[in-house]
């Protein structure tokens, strides 16, 4: 991606969502999520290395 | 504009959807699906980022710094502090020169090394020097083995040099031969300092006329400046804003119980109450507060006084059960003083014989060091032997010593602050009671003990103590909640057992912490928020 493009998505993700809108305990409990979602991601990841048979 | 938080909680349950849906059987398929995973990870920690980004900001917005500077007030008490400790009336020369604090670290030399050996005697010779009472190599006679360190050990202090390597090789070769070197030295330099007691009574009488000039102060003038100015100093180092954010931060206190709907905080406030507050009224409100800060104050006391007690009780069973009062001050200070001057009078005549009989084997080893002689070795042992009788006589001596300043001091109106004061002017014996009382043999052990006693004894905000009579059996405890049960406080006697003030005080500290909230600028959920910032930083730095 262009650099111009970098800064187009910046600029749509601020306007897209509006951290300040949000309680002090929503944003704690908003990380939470996003750090429970990645743990959730890591601990699904699947063992590919010697297992299951393409068919 | 949408809800960032109602959109994570909705994509995260549309992915999880999205990933059971995906099939998971061949290896194409969990490449597939960990491809898909990879790409949720990648925008995810984009979101953890600047989410993190945004905390950390907001974090920091509500901070409260602190700008109190209590360097300048700190200088003016220890200023203030030097001036009291010179004009102190309680001791003398030998305690305001420092000789007491040296050789009670020379005492306890088992605890030392070398290096702090060496220190010590360096520090006792500077301040003969400051008095202009420089002693020589002679002057360390009371054992052969003494002149024979002292003399290499001025050579290298008056050579600059600062290497005392050789003198450690000395000092163990010496050792061996006779063990109780450091002890024969700590009464080699009490005869000395003796010797030229005139030399530092002066010193420090000219020291105190020119601190008087200069400060325009008296002793009595000096305590009532250091009054107002701890006074100072305590209000400004007061637990304040910052000071509550910084432990609530740091997880030392938790700061979900100051929330106005904690079940912790109301029983708090309920239980210390024996009618209920009206809490809209701002004055009464405030009064309970003030008057919370001030029990807090007592109670602090009270623990110090608790900690201390054994000490006070040894006092009390050593100096004060000799009779009745009338005759510990009459008749027991009369008898007193003549067995300080018997004892002082039988170390006199010991150190004579002592110098006389070191004078043929200092003198032999300069005049006869190639001849061989068996009364050398004679003459050795026996004043080795007349300096062990002179340590268990100087033990005496400090005993009586200060039984004399004890029974000069106390009177039936004798406080637990006199006390205190007494102790704080001789730190000698302060040190010797509190490694009799708490049986502590660490030197490190005893001085934090003795640095903590000096700081209850200094305590201006003190006022339990200083009415507390030491003949007084009277319960502390039970006046502090005589006093406080009157302005509605409910305090027991269980609130004041010593295993449990530390509770109690925690309980008082929370309440005096709502009252900074309250008056803050900042309310308890920001704090609990920084706290929970915090608990993310702590928790990235332990990954």
């Amino acid at each position: 991606m262009s650099k111009k493009g970098e800064v187009m998505k910046n600029k749509t993700k601020k306007a897209d969502f509006d951290l300040s809108i949000l309680k002090l305990s929503e944003l704690i409990s908003l990380n939470e999520k996003v750090v429970g979602f990645q743990q959730y991601l890591e601990e699904n990841k699947l063992e590919t290395e010697n297992k299951g048979e393409d068919v | 504009m949408p809800n960032f938080l109602q959109f994570i909680e909705e994509d995260v349950q549309s992915k999880k959807t999205l990933l059971s849906a995906m099939p998971t059987s061949t290896k194409t398929n969990k490449r597939k699906y960990n491809e898909k995973i990879a790409s949720f990870q990648e925008k995810y920690e984009e979101y953890r980022v600047a989410i993190k980004k945004y905390l950390d900001l907001k974090s920091k917005s509500f901070h409260i710094n602190d700008t109190r500077n209590p360097n300048e007030i700190n200088e003016k008490v220890a200023s203030l502090e030097n001036i009291k400790f010179i004009l102190n009336p309680t001791n003398g020369y030998f305690e305001k020169m420092g000789f007491d604090t040296l050789l009670y670290q020379m005492s306890n030399y088992q605890d030392l090394k070398f290096s702090c050996l060496k220190d010590i005697i360096n520090a006792l010779l500077d301040k003969f020097d400051m008095a202009a009472a420089r002693p020589k190599k002679e002057n360390f006679d009371y054992t052969y083995y003494i002149n024979e360190f002292m003399s290499s050990f001025l050579d290298i202090r008056h050579s600059g040099s600062n290497n005392y390597d050789q003198l450690t090789e000395i000092f163990e070769k010496i050792y061996w031969e006779s063990p109780e070197l450091i002890k024969h030295l700590e009464l080699n330099f009490r005869k000395l300092i003796k010797k030229n007691e005139k030399k530092f009574i002066d010193y420090i009488s000219k020291l105190q006329s020119d601190i008087k000039v200069r400060s325009g102060l008296s002793y009595e003038s000096c305590l009532e400046k250091l009054l107002v100015t701890y006074r100072e100093l305590n209000s400004l180092c007061k637990e304040n804003i910052s000071d509550v954010i910084c432990l609530a931060k740091d997880g030392t206190i938790d700061i979900n119980n100051y929330f106005e709907d904690s079940k912790i905080r109301s029983t708090t406030f309920s239980d210390l109450l024996i009618d209920p507050l009206n809490m809209s009224d701002e004055i009464t409100l405030n009064k309970f507060y003030d008057n919370i800060e001030k029990l807090t104050s007592n109670v602090e006391e009270f623990a110090n006084y608790v900690k201390f007690s054994p000490l006070i009780i040894d006092f009390k069973n050593r100096y004060l059960k000799q009779g009745t009062q009338d005759s510990v001050q009459s008749k027991g200070r009369s008898k007193n003083n003549s067995a300080l001057k018997e004892i002082e009078s039988k170390i006199s005549k010991a150190e004579k014989k002592l110098s006389k009989l070191n004078k043929k084997v200092i003198n032999y080893k300069f005049l006869n060091f190639n001849k061989k002689d068996n009364n050398q070795k004679d003459t050795k042992f026996e004043s080795i032997k007349l300096a062990n009788e002179l340590s268990v006589l100087y033990d005496t001596y400090n005993e009586e010593y200060f039984k004399e300043v004890v029974l000069s001091k106390v009177s039936e109106t004798f406080t637990v602050t006199d006390l205190l004061y007494l102790y704080y002017s001789f730190d000698f014996y302060k040190k010797t009671a509190i490694k009799r009382v708490y049986e502590v043999n660490n030197y490190d052990e005893i001085v934090k003990y003795s640095d903590s006693f000096d700081l209850f004894a200094l305590n201006p905000t003190n006022v339990i103590v200083c009415a507390a009579a030491l003949y007084n059996e009277e319960n502390i405890a039970r006046v502090i909640i005589n006093k406080y049960r009157l302005l509605n406080i409910n305090i027991t006697e269980e609130d004041l057992n010593p295993e449990d003030l530390n509770t109690f005080l925690e309980k008082l500290k929370l309440i005096i912490r709502v009252r900074e909230i309250e008056n803050s600028s900042i309310s308890v959920e920001k704090i609990w928020f920084i706290r929970e910032v915090n608990k993310i930083d702590i928790a990235n730095s332990a990954e």
